[in-house]
């Protein structure tokens, strides 16, 4: 097994979960980890692997996101097309569309930093490997961790109850 | 030591601190109930983000998670769909099944008109009536040769055979009740209430159908009885359907259990005539319009008798089509079905007489 065969194995899974939570798009997210790994296969040493694979990606996210947003539009124009045949392998309620929704909106209303630092722990990254892929200090990882949950779970409420009022209004 | 603050707390709970912060975080949770506190908001804050983000997770492939995808059976278009497939499936099977029950009956049908003897083109029936079968029908009900001259319908007992070949097939029919009429009778026994209305009906109502317009005003007396000889016989026909045709009514008439015979008005009247919708207006409408038909021929009646309809057969893949100019609106009338044209011709003759029972019915 090659060097990045293993990496592959290793952290593909975790990195399309965590580029899918970031773009909302699997496709996209695919992508994203396979460049991130062909990239991987220049370096002829990595320090610490998973840091760096996720901190790639982050920036290729970011470089893509801002020299071609064009792509992104003509994505969510053939996501669109899609939309109009697709049936789709797993069943999706309404209840739980509008929960990803709502999750969406939340996530989206984080501050770049705290959402990444969040989106890797989720990952499993640890304090140092958010530190080093997104070049922070240690010891203010924590610091951001706590402010991203906070935050996160806060508007999310707000946005649940809002939708909840917004219902109780439509029946009565 | 002091409060721990919220960086320290996630740090500990993520297992981030060395050993030796740890064991101070914890001891100073053990005692300080704010801090501990603290640490439960943040259990739940961590567990709270884990399952938010979890619910990003739920993303269908190149699809922008903004709007909810639109599933494939809840389009309009397929729900119209689907609703044509479910008329057209219907209507087909009803139309199949009286097609079917049309093949499968008329050699019976058939078997019974063989045995009267008169598979025999209407046109040589004007020249040379069954004059002994027709005569036996004719005799109890005690009419004269001239007035049944008159009506049209006796032209079998009468020896001159100036009637319509049309009106000879009743004869033919009636006289003989122990071959086709019984078996007749036993099956629509539940008509007869109607045929009784039938037979009262005036007799220049009749004649107006029946085209021999100084009839109506010479022998009421003979077309009354001649009616009531042939009510007992004939049980109504029953509609089983009017197919929508542009330019034409049509109407499938069951004549027997699963026996339809097919019959086309070709209408060359005004637009307003011709949308009819459903079966109650396409009835009131053939009503509306014999009424008129029926009035017409009545203010007529003195007037000179009208050219002697001519009747034309066609027998094709063992469909067998009558076709007669309707004299009193100049509309093509056609009847087609599994057998005989002596059948046909028959019931052409019933078609005639409810169609002037119910213009007779229409106006009140």
């Amino acid at each position: 097994m090659t060097d990045v065969d293993r990496l592959f194995r290793t952290y593909n899974a975790a990195l399309v979960r965590y580029l899918t939570r970031r773009l909302g798009d699997r496709d996209w997210a695919e992508e994203v980890a396979q460049e991130t790994f062909v990239r991987a296969l220049r370096q002829t040493s990595i320090q610490n692997e998973r840091a760096w694979l996720f901190a790639v990606a982050t920036n290729l996210v970011r470089d893509e996101a801002r020299k071609d947003m064009r792509r992104r539009k003509h994505l969510a124009l053939l996501a669109e097309e899609e939309r109009e045949t697709m049936v789709e392998p797993e069943e999706t309620t309404i209840e739980r569309a509008q929960e990803a929704a709502i999750a969406r909106k939340a996530v989206d209303g984080l501050a770049e930093r705290d959402r990444l630092a969040l989106l890797m722990r989720e990952e499993g990254l640890d304090y140092n490997e958010i530190a080093e892929a997104l070049q922070l200090s240690p010891g203010s990882v924590g610091t951001t961790l706590s402010r991203a949950r906070r935050r996160l779970v806060e508007s999310y409420e707000v946005l649940q109850k809002s939708r909840e009022e917004r219902e109780k209004n439509a029946a009565s | 030591m002091q409060h721990l603050d919220e960086g320290t707390i996630h740090s500990w709970l993520d297992g981030a601190l060395s050993a030796d912060e740890a064991a101070r975080v914890e001891a100073h949770v053990a005692e300080c109930p704010q801090c501990a506190a603290a640490v439960a908001e943040a259990r739940g804050f961590i567990a709270a983000s884990s399952r938010i983000l979890t619910a990003l997770d739920h993303v269908p492939r190149r699809v922008v998670p903004a709007a909810l995808p639109v599933r494939w059976y809840n389009r309009a278009v397929w729900r119209a769909a689907a609703a044509v497939l479910v008329v057209a499936v219907g209507s087909l099977v009803v139309v199949r099944s009286s097609d079917r029950r049309a093949v499968v009956l008329p050699t019976m049908i058939d078997s019974v008109g063989a045995s009267q003897a008169t598979v025999t083109p209407p046109q040589i029936l004007r020249t040379s009536p069954p004059a002994t079968s027709a005569g036996k029908l004719q005799a109890p009900a005690s009419v004269t040769p001239s007035t049944q001259r008159a009506l049209s319908s006796g032209a079998a007992s009468s020896g001159k055979p100036r009637a319509e070949a049309e009106f000879s097939g009743k004869p033919v029919r009636s006289a003989a009740p122990t071959q086709g009429g019984t078996r007749e009778r036993a099956r629509d026994e539940s008509g007869d209430a109607v045929i009784d209305r039938n037979a009262a009906a005036p007799p220049q109502v009749a004649g107006a159908v029946m085209a021999a317009p100084q009839r109506a005003v010479s022998s009421p007396v003979a077309g009354v009885t001649m009616m009531d000889a042939v009510a007992g016989e004939q049980p109504p026909l029953k509609v089983v359907g009017t197919p929508r045709v542009l330019g034409a009514k049509v109407t499938l008439y069951e004549v027997a259990p699963g026996d339809t015979v097919t019959f086309t008005e070709a209408l060359n009247i005004q637009l307003n005539a011709v949308v009819t919708t459903g079966i109650s207006s396409a009835e009131t409408q053939a009503r509306r319009s014999m009424a008129k038909s029926a009035a017409t021929a009545a203010t007529r009646a003195p007037a000179p008798s009208p050219a002697v309809p001519t009747l034309q057969v066609e027998v094709l893949n063992g469909v067998t089509t009558i076709s007669w100019p309707d004299v009193t609106t100049g509309n093509m009338l056609k009847l087609s079905g599994h057998m005989s044209v002596e059948r046909l011709t028959e019931i052409k003759r019933r078609i005639e007489r409810e169609r002037a029972a119910a213009a007779k019915k229409g106006p009140q």
